[in-house]
């Protein structure tokens, strides 16, 4: 008979529910994972049996089959560990399987049985809650999936401490819920000396959500404002909160499973590719994560940007948004918009686009910026 | 260039003047001032899901939120005229005006609001610095 269990693969930054299913049944002594697993997911094979043998619990000789359900869904990521193992021992009748059937769970397991912390608990809690499911997640992860008090979240440390909760020996309490980060940061706007007019253009930005480009020579304090512009920023409302908390889960940058109030504050580099930037095709490369923007985004140097970064950035700054291309999915995250660049001939007012009228679009300016300069 | 809301010069600092104690108002009272703004917005925005901020706002709700008064419009069409402002320059014009006047808690778009919002535009127009 088939056990069950459930568990999450992420699209983007939502998390869909898959269900774990488990048969074991006679035939040669073997142990498989299939629906589209990946190198992770296929490892957890070894990961499973070593853990289960540290408890210990014997692996019966028959065949075990484990399918990911929907099958054809790309399942990624070292999460799948937990789900895996709860959904064998419920094959092996050692917790009751109707309990595990209506579980999601997801973690990592060490070799000796440990749960290992792992990326995207918030939107696995969210997932849960929406279906009316227990999340089994482990306790590092514990404080980060009770935040949204959306599901009754259990944080194990270990799989010796799932199985006790099943028999009663020694049931799991609730993990509480990570506390809100206080740090409007020690940058105030009181530092910077002068500069009044870029101060007042900095808290209409602010006040209005609009973008500003400042212009000056090196050293002149653009960055000592554009570094304020956090401080001055209206906290993120709940809602917010959680989306930026959301992608913060999945990037593996909650510390603590604290959720942080304050607008995070982003300066890529002009020399980050376009994958870096707008975003990546994977959701496993992390780093690519790194420049989600809820809160503010400086461009130092803007200018020196390359053409195709103008051509992708054209429709954000048109829009005050930023969009985030994950896996597809699409989704626009509002941002206050900070530029900075040095002084150059174009600034005198000379069109670099000599083609159009004299309001040559951003763009079409930017773009032959770098070529301008060299003349 | 006519994409940006806001643009501004940020000059050299000149020695004397790091030499002085710190002059303006502190992130604390900005925020609070911001907060404010935002707030207003929030409100006039209730009934409009998908707006939040001023920067948001498109079409017929612009021109009914942020339409200036009679000084203010001449101020805008002179300014259009002079230095050859684009239609997009003229929305994100409005915008801003409307952000400055919730900084200051005024329910109308007035002239003072609306020559602000244009001083921070001129940077990089050719008439505007002789060029």
């Amino acid at each position: 008979m088939v056990a069950r269990a459930l568990t999450v693969a992420f699209e983007g930054i939502n998390a869909r529910l898959v269900e774990v299913q488990c048969a074991v049944s006679p035939g040669l002594p073997s142990f498989q994972i299939v629906g589209l697993p990946d190198k992770a997911v296929s490892e957890a094979r070894e990961r499973v049996r070593a853990a289960l043998s540290a408890l210990p619990v014997a692996l019966p000789s028959k065949r075990i089959t484990i399918n990911l359900s929907p099958a054809d869904l790309p399942k990624e990521g070292s999460h799948f560990d937990l789900p895996i193992a709860m959904a064998l021992l419920a094959a092996l009748d050692i917790i009751p399987r109707e309990d595990v059937a209506d579980t999601v769970a997801l973690g990592e397991l060490s070799l000796d049985g440990a749960l290992v912390a792992v990326l995207g608990a918030l939107p696995a809690a969210m997932a849960a809650g929406d279906g009316g499911h227990t999340l089994f997640c482990p306790a590092a992860c514990g404080p980060e999936a009770a935040w949204v008090d959306a599901t009754r979240v259990f944080a194990p440390a270990t799989l010796a401490q799932v199985i006790r909760h099943y028999s009663g020996q020694a049931p799991l309490t609730p993990a509480r819920p990570g506390e809100v980060v206080q740090d409007r940061g020690t940058r105030d706007l009181f530092d910077v000396k002068g500069q009044e007019r870029a101060k007042r253009a900095l808290e209409i930005a602010a006040a209005g959500r609009h973008h500003m480009l400042m212009v000056g020579t090196p050293g002149s304090g653009k960055s000592m404002l554009a570094a304020r512009l956090p401080g001055i920023l209206p906290d993120l409302s709940a809602g917010e909160a959680l989306e930026t908390s959301m992608i913060h889960s999945i990037a593996g940058l909650l510390e603590q499973g604290g959720i942080s109030r304050t607008r995070p504050f982003r300066e890529p580099h002009h020399t980050a590719s376009v994958a870096a930037i707008v975003g990546g095709a994977k959701a496993q490369n992390r780093a690519r994560f790194r420049w989600l923007i809820t809160g503010c985004c400086f461009w130092m140097n803007c200018r020196n940007f390359r053409a195709w970064f103008w051509k992708h950035c054209a429709s954000p700054l048109k829009q005050a948004k930023w969009l985030l291309r994950v896996r597809m999915r699409i989704s626009a995250i509002p941002a206050v918009s900070c530029w900075s660049r040095r002084p150059t001939r174009a600034n005198a007012g000379i069109c670099p686009n000599r083609r159009g009228p004299a309001r040559a679009r951003l763009s079409a300016g930017m773009i032959t910026w770098a070529a301008f300069q060299g003349r | 260039m006519d994409r940006f809301d806001l643009r501004v010069e940020v000059p050299p600092v000149a020695y004397t003047d790091l030499d002085l104690p710190p002059s303006g108002d502190s992130s604390a009272m900005v925020a609070a001032r911001v907060a404010q703004a935002r707030a207003r917005q929030t409100a006039r925005f209730a009934a409009h899901p998908g707006m939040r901020v001023n920067a948001d706002v498109e079409g017929a709700l612009l021109e009914e939120i942020a339409r200036p008064d009679t000084e203010g419009r001449a101020l805008l069409l002179q300014a259009a005229d002079r230095f050859g402002l684009t239609a997009r320059a003229y929305h994100r014009l409005l915008r801003v005006a409307r952000t400055i006047a919730d900084l200051e808690g005024a329910d109308a778009v007035r002239a003072p609001h609306m020559a602000e919002a244009i001083s921070y535009r001129l940077m990089g127009v050719p008439e505007a610095v002789g060029g």
